[in-house]
């Protein structure tokens, strides 16, 4: 309900779809490099915790504390997953953007668009 | 293979260590503490000319974006000692200069009997428990402890006030007692002025313990 009043911002919907595309369960690093894969972003870490802690606040990602390695100092990883309310808010919002781009002459040719 | 892998695990500098640790919230220090570890390791092998400027990027931007909320009560007295200490410093600037306000003598009268007398007043260990008490508003202690830490910088004020006056009161005292009437008009602007110096530190540190004081008692 809470989803519907406020839309997700573009942030979040990011973070939101690169979740997803690590099969639904992945830690910050794991995020981090698959939006420099697929979209060549370079997020501070920083920056996406606080964006994961927001949507956790609002229910649309839940974690869980993983292994630790040495790698990592000891410290323990800490996966995130989308939850179904998450999954549908994200869909309300993609859904949202394709309404308002669809017919727009300056979006012809660009993928997903006529 | 495994051993030789471990060998080559970069640990954050220890610096870089303790301010993720004293800002972050304890639910999620492992996970970025243990991301920028692994993120960093692998920019060394990836970027080894900047790896050490992104690790600098990263842990400051962290702390930034994490310290106004885990240790906003420490950072609200950070800075209002800082903006105490600029208008004193601004107005100090603007009577004249700096130089006619350092007298070191008035500084002893006033500082190191006001720390012993603070020192002696609470509990052992008090007076350190107190200042990593203010600069980590995480620390949780029970009341008895905190008031006593409070009591700590209350004395440390109170007593430096004391100090000042006392150092006022013996200026005053030196001057009359010394200053002949030939030379007395040249003598009396420059000698009280220095008497009055004890006064003045002992007000700077008066406002900072009372600000120390009142930051301590909010935890109550």
């Amino acid at each position: 309900m809470d989803t519907q009043q406020r839309p997700l911002g573009e942030f979040e919907q990011t973070v939101l779809l690169s979740i997803l595309r690590v099969g639904n369960r992945s830690y910050g690093v794991e995020i981090r490099q698959t939006l420099l894969a697929q979209i060549h972003r370079d997020v501070a870490i920083g920056a996406l915790y606080t964006t994961l802690a927001r949507l956790e606040d609002k229910g649309l990602v839940t974690s869980q504390m993983g292994e630790a390695t040495a790698q990592r100092g000891g410290r323990a990883k800490k996966y995130y997953s989308v939850t179904a309310q998450g999954q549908s808010a994200l869909k309300a919002s993609l859904r949202n953007l394709r309404t308002l781009a669809e017919g727009l002459d300056m979006l012809r040719g660009a993928p997903g668009h006529g | 293979m495994a051993d030789h892998k471990l060998q080559h695990v970069r640990q954050l500098p220890r610096i870089y260590q303790v301010i993720l640790d004293w800002s972050l919230p304890d639910a999620l220090n492992d996970a970025i503490s243990g991301d920028v570890t692994e993120a960093y390791q692998q920019q060394h092998q990836t970027h080894p000319a900047t790896a050490n400027v992104w690790l600098l990027q990263q842990v400051l931007d962290i702390a930034l974006r994490f310290a106004l909320k885990t240790q906003r009560g420490v950072m609200m007295f950070v800075i209002s000692v800082a903006v105490i200490v600029a208008v004193v410093l601004m107005s100090l600037w603007l009577s004249g200069g700096l130089s006619m306000f350092i007298n070191l003598p008035s500084l002893l009268i006033v500082l190191p009997p006001a720390i012993l007398i603070a020192w002696c007043s609470v509990p052992a260990g008090t007076p350190r428990n107190a200042l990593a008490q203010l600069l980590n508003g995480q620390i949780v202690a029970d009341q008895s402890a905190m008031l006593a830490r409070a009591r700590f910088f209350q004395v440390l004020g109170n007593a430096g006030l004391l100090m000042g006056f006392f150092g006022v009161v013996t200026g005053a005292i030196a001057i009359a007692s010394n200053v002949e009437p030939e030379v007395f008009r040249e003598v009396i602007g420059p000698a009280t002025a220095v008497c009055l110096l004890t006064l003045q530190y002992a007000l700077v540190l008066k406002t900072i313990c009372y600000l120390a004081e009142v930051r301590l008692k909010a935890h109550l």
